[in-house]
């Protein structure tokens, strides 16, 4: 009897950590993932010699993502970024939500959130579209970085509850 | 067609068609086709009220679907417009590649592949055709929309569950 729950217990405690395994390396793919990204797009920026290729070859592979306006994009040291401000923001945003969550548990999720977190980001695009106010790229990137946090959230509340799945599955 | 596809193929479809909207087009593969794939899963819920929860593996597959069909749907258009108008955006860009290969030296290999270019705008120029950019304009669609659309439908599966979860 002992040896029979001694044996369920090591099955249900390596299910833990495989699943957790597994949950830990996704999170680390979508974090590597999200610094290319991120070097990706800060590369005229961030890199010490010119390179009109793969400056070139950048500019064409994020101009899929990204309008790319120059004057919505955030320049500094007289380098352009190849996204706009908002576009920034949101990758930054999902890119420290990964990191924050190797440290902190998921919050328990509301769809009110995603709309709570939409709706500063839908009114600055509907507002500087229309002329309300002029288009801030500070605004901007704000706005784009807390969408992309709680959007973030979703997305790793999904593949945690894939995983916790496919434990229970396996258990069954 | 199985029905469950479905509601891939309508949102497939109205994103491809906003995406010949110029300007959208640039922004189709991150905002278009994750809301696309978004409406879908949406669309799929609706025609299926006694699901109460989504799977992930059916958000993933419709996320992917959606953007699978509308690569192929934008990619049939622009192949349209092109042969219409006789004009790409390739065609634009040609001056700035070209400087590009200069700049590097790259060598007979690089004039090589700028000469392929440079016919591939002649063919569109006269017959307003190139299979090689039909081709690779499919191929780059299917790529990127594919990627946002696997994100779109586990961020929308996710979202709607939790609508759900609440609502009940």
């Amino acid at each position: 009897m002992t040896h029979l729950i001694l044996s369920e217990l090591k099955n249900n405690l390596l299910d833990i950590f495989s699943s957790n395994f597994y949950l830990i390396l996704t999170k680390a793919i979508l974090l590597s993932f999200f610094l290319m990204w991120i070097i990706g797009f800060l590369t005229p920026i961030i890199s010490f010699q010119e390179n009109a290729i793969i400056n070139y070859s950048l500019e064409r592979v994020f101009s899929r993502v990204c309008h790319q306006e120059e004057a919505k994009c955030v320049t500094l040291y007289g380098q352009q970024m190849l996204v706009c401000a908002r576009c920034a923001g949101i990758y930054f945003g999902a890119f420290l939500t990964i990191l924050l969550m190797f440290f902190i548990s998921l919050p328990k999720l509301r769809f009110k959130y995603f709309l709570i977190a939409s709706i500063p980001m839908l009114s600055d695009v509907l507002f500087s579209s229309i002329n309300v106010y002029q288009y801030s790229k500070p605004l901007s990137f704000g706005t784009g970085l807390i969408f992309g946090s709680i959007v973030c959230l979703f997305l790793l509340s999904e593949v945690e509850n894939l995983f916790s799945n496919n434990s229970i599955k396996r258990n069954e | 067609m199985n029905k469950k596809y479905l509601p891939a193929l309508v949102s497939g479809f109205g994103a491809a068609v906003l995406t010949t909207i110029p300007g959208v087009d640039s922004i189709a593969c991150c905002l278009l086709v994750p809301v696309a794939s978004g409406v879908s899963i949406a669309l799929y819920k609706k025609s299926h009220p006694d699901v109460l929860k989504i799977e992930t593996g059916t958000g993933l597959l419709l996320g992917f679907l959606t953007a699978i069909f509308a690569a192929l749907f934008a990619s049939s258009f622009e192949i349209i417009i092109t042969y219409l108008t006789k004009s790409s955006d390739l065609a634009v860009s040609m001056p700035q590649i070209e400087q590009v290969v200069k700049d590097m030296n790259f060598g007979p290999e690089a004039e090589k592949s700028l000469d392929v270019l440079k016919e591939m705008i002649a063919d569109i120029k006269t017959n307003g055709f190139s299979f090689l950019y039909a081709a690779l304009i499919t191929l780059t669609n299917l790529i990127t929309y594919s990627i946002f659309g696997l994100i779109g439908g586990l961020v929308a599966t996710a979202i709607i569950n939790k609508r759900n979860i609440n609502s009940v």
